[in-house]
């Protein structure tokens, strides 16, 4: 019980140490110890509490409750190996082994057709904001259209994002990025794009309105 | 801007585009798969508002659906499916989508270049094996796992962009393409004179090239 994970979906969005005698605040806040900005994600959501090889997890008074196994923590409960912790649309559970599924999949790859090449798996994880699909993978799609027309591969909602917002296209050199949209901005890695493609890195974050999603 | 080839090809005046595509898979189903993609092709983006990139590479994938669908409805057509590339002028940019070893050239200043890269066994292993100078990694219909690719260029003017089927780049040199597309007064004198330089090669029947000039 000395690695945890957060999840969303079968995603892991953050991973913490929680050593003996240790404890860790999970929130949206700036001084949680475990950051998840998720706006349904309280600022100090709960705490993580190790003591004597047993662990509890406290609510601080979260919003949206903290859950076991699906029950609403009162108070606080004991935590087992096999137990999740749920917040909002994330889990909290150890890791298992030494190395947590996440480096699994980072070095997941898929031979295509193209003998002798190999394609890493690339996705959009939606960290804060609506959108439908919270993950979109990317690999083996031409393009991935992100807004709230209905011919889009990822709908979001936010107040004036466009029917096409911003679109993500498979290149020679990897993914890249234009933005589509007419009245609000969508900016990568803090930086406003336009029309003109940009090539996304993994770990980018995308915002647009309300909306954010990290290229991973 | 003008235009003429052989063989399956499609123009469309709005918004700008020109779609290449060569068959295989036997020649009957071959020639019936390009003119499916091409048909497509040109019939999505017909009816596309305000389109971009991303509309390009959506009716490319929606061809490859169709040919697909077209193929699995006759036995004898099983495995049909052909190469293509597409470019459209949106604003100050050209946006190219390709599948297999259908090129894309820009004559600017006077120099040639290839904006495509070839979705082939020799260009992917670098092989020169002559039995493997036929094999395309994709293709539209049948192996289009990994997606088309896109890429894309500023546009300018005197800009010259030829989009063509292995018929012709194979039997004529890079040099001899520069050549011709740099002297020809107009598109239409530029694509007959490549056709005519890959038939006096040896090529096959089935060369197909479109050329486009931006005014200078």
């Amino acid at each position: 019980m000395d690695r945890w994970r957060v999840l969303l979906g079968d995603r892991e969005v953050a991973r913490f140490d929680l050593p003996e005698g240790g404890s860790v605040v999970v929130g949206r806040g700036a001084d949680a110890d475990v950051r998840i900005d998720n706006p349904a994600v309280s600022r100090s959501h709960c705490r993580l509490v190790r003591q004597g090889g047993h662990v509890r997890v406290e609510d601080l008074g979260s919003r949206n409750g903290t859950f076991v196994n699906g029950v609403r923590v009162e108070g606080n409960a004991p935590v087992g190996p096999a137990d999740r912790v749920t917040l909002a649309k994330f889990t909290v559970q150890p890791a298992t082994g030494p190395t947590g599924r996440g480096t699994d999949l980072d070095a997941t790859v898929v031979l295509g057709r193209r003998s002798g090449c190999s394609v890493p798996l690339r996705r959009l994880v939606c960290l804060s904001g609506r959108a439908e699909p919270e993950v979109v993978e990317l690999s083996g799609r031409g393009v991935v259209r992100v807004g709230k027309g209905a011919e889009c591969e990822a709908r979001v909602a936010g107040f004036a994002l466009g029917r096409v917002q911003f679109t993500v296209l498979a290149s020679a050199e990897g993914h890249v990025i234009a933005h589509r949209g007419r009245w609000r901005a969508t900016r990568v890695a803090d930086r406003k794009i336009g029309g003109e493609p940009v090539r996304l890195s993994p770990g980018d974050e995308i915002v647009a309105g309300p909306v954010r999603f990290r290229y991973e | 801007m003008r235009a003429r080839n052989e063989d399956a090809f499609g123009l469309l005046e709005r918004p700008p585009l020109w779609v290449v595509a060569d068959g295989m898979g036997g020649h009957a189903a071959g020639d019936r798969a390009a003119r499916i993609a091409v048909e497509a092709v040109v019939g999505a983006m017909a009816a596309a508002r305000r389109a971009g990139a991303e509309d390009l590479v959506a009716a490319v994938e929606k061809a490859h659906r169709a040919v697909a669908r077209d193929a699995g409805a006759d036995p004898a057509r099983a495995g049909m499916g052909c190469t293509l590339v597409a470019a459209l002028v949106a604003g100050p940019r050209l946006h190219v989508v390709h599948a297999g070893d259908a090129r894309c050239y820009l004559l600017r200043g006077g120099r040639l270049r290839v904006l495509t890269r070839d979705h082939s066994a020799v260009a992917e292993l670098g092989s020169r094996a002559s039995g493997l100078r036929h094999v395309v990694t994709r293709a539209v219909g049948v192996a289009l796992d990994a997606g088309p690719e896109y890429t894309w260029e500023g546009v300018e003017r005197g800009d010259r962009v030829l989009l063509c089927s292995d018929g012709l780049w194979g039997p004529v040199p890079a040099g001899r393409i520069e050549g011709l597309l740099r002297e020809s007064p107009d598109p239409l004198s530029a694509c007959e004179a490549l056709i005519e330089a890959a038939l006096e090669r040896g090529g096959p029947d089935n060369v197909t090239a479109v050329v486009a000039f931006r005014k200078g």
